[in-house]
């Protein structure tokens, strides 16, 4: 077959840290985390701009979540259990 | 002055010809092999990366978005009714996050200043869990798909990019493999895999099983199931040479295949294609749905014909697939031993989409 045989896209969305600060601000989260006022979702470990892994949206809040092993670990397995 | 139009018009289509056989080809070539093109492009961008912002963007888009689609393209290859599922990386900044409150969006990090294999292993192990094989996966329990993500992650990072297997292990397969479950299923994808089973068996009947529409979904019927069938073809590739005699049906409820080997040497005659024909109309009487004869590549000739002769004896089923393989069989010592395989798969056409599975 000469052309793409895609069906599907699977959008992957990404933050560069040239522009995480003003996405945090967008979101309304940044000033929060510079205060230390948010946890992880899964470790609750505070939240730092420093490890920050990922961001999402869920029951009408932001929920952040940490580089650490253990928090990445636990976001992949929420991932397999929620519906894409 | 008609003559000068004409000359004019004949240069000018002259041209578009020209251009027109420059174009197509290139054009066809552009997107055949656009995955190839974005991995150079990346190692183009690697270059400059740590002064530009935007290289920096450029070299995680083309990096993984190359390596994962020529990836997910060659899995189309090994299963059919597969989805493949197209990567597309997108930067977001604070002027296109409209969207991002209605949920089933997450923004991922890019870090800078740490290994770029770290990048490459989460965005990938995201990718995967979010976006690929949600069909095969769909039944089956959290663990078993968490051992499915791993299994096709390595595949991906050793066909792929071999230099990040050491962030895969630290961040992702040591942690996930703590858990007995996860890594005893692990383990066995290994040697399914070795035998040559994982994706044209396995996966296949997984995607297979996720085509169904079940009265009673994820149950753990479905999932007990699938473990029996993961437990089945670990030990199938473990048989030595000449172990004709391994099980060979697997008659679940869900999911009804059967392999058979087809492992010495046959000239093609009547009645050795006899004897195989006979066994599998014998499946198929018993319902079984797909049937994959594997054997020794020496024996496509034979493996074919048997193939052909239970398709135009049985219009309710067709032959699905055909594919040479290289894959690992024990010899009477308990050693691997490489062998070129060649597996031809029947499936049944139609077979009943709706399955009632109550507690």
């Amino acid at each position: 077959m000469i052309f793409c045989k895609f069906k599907k896209t699977g959008l992957v969305n990404l933050i560069h840290d040239k522009d995480l600060e003003m996405v945090l601000a967008k979101l309304g989260i940044l000033k929060k985390i510079k205060q230390e006022k948010i946890k992880c979702k899964f470790t609750k470990s505070i939240i730092t701009i420093d490890n920050l892994h990922a961001v999402f949206y869920e029951n009408n809040d932001i929920k952040c979540v940490s580089s650490s092993a253990t928090a990445i670990k636990e976001f992949s397995e929420y991932l397999n259990e929620t519906e894409s | 002055m008609i003559e000068i139009i004409l000359k004019m018009l004949n240069n000018f289509w002259g041209g578009v010809g020209t251009t027109m056989a420059l174009l197509i080809p290139g054009s066809i070539f552009f997107i055949h092999y656009f995955e190839k093109i974005e991995k150079i492009l990346a190692h183009l961008c690697s270059v400059l990366r740590k002064t530009s912002t935007f290289a920096d963007k450029q070299f995680a888009k083309r990096d993984l978005q190359g390596r994962m689609n020529d990836f997910v393209k060659r899995l189309d290859k090994k299963m059919h009714s597969f989805v493949p599922v197209k990567m597309n990386i997108k930067f977001s900044t604070n002027e296109d996050l409209e969207g991002f409150d209605s949920g089933g969006k997450y923004l991922i990090r890019v870090k800078r200043g740490i290994n770029p294999n770290t990048n490459f292993v989460n965005i990938a192990m995201f990718f995967i869990s979010k976006h690929l094989l949600l069909k095969a996966k769909k039944q089956i329990s959290p663990k078993q798909q968490q051992s499915i993500d791993l299994f096709v992650a390595k595949k991906l990072f050793e066909e792929e990019k071999e230099s990040v297997m050491s962030e895969f292990v630290d961040s992702f397969l040591q942690p996930k493999t703590d858990d007995d479950k996860i890594r005893e299923m692990f383990d066995k994808h290994t040697n399914s895999d070795r035998a040559g089973l994982f994706f044209p068996v396995f996966l296949q009947e997984m995607v297979f099983l996720g085509g169904r529409v079940f009265s009673n979904p994820k149950n753990h019927r479905i999932q007990e199931e699938v473990a029996s069938l993961i437990n089945f073809l670990d030990e199938y590739s473990k048989r030595k040479i000449g172990d004709d005699d391994i099980k060979n049906k697997f008659d679940g409820q869900f999911s009804k295949f059967a392999l058979m080997i087809v492992g010495i040497s046959y000239k093609v005659e009547q009645n050795q294609i006899n004897r195989y024909t006979k066994y599998i109309e014998n499946l198929i009487e018993n319902k079984i749905e797909s049937i994959y004869l594997i054997g020794d590549k020496r024996n496509k000739d034979f493996i074919t014909e048997v193939g052909k002769i239970v398709q135009e004896k049985n219009n309710t089923y067709n032959i699905f697939k055909e594919e040479s393989y290289t894959a690992a069989i024990n010899n009477n010592k308990g050693r691997g031993k490489m062998v070129e395989n060649f597996l031809l798969v029947l499936k049944k056409k139609n077979p009943d989409p709706f399955i009632q599975n109550h507690e």
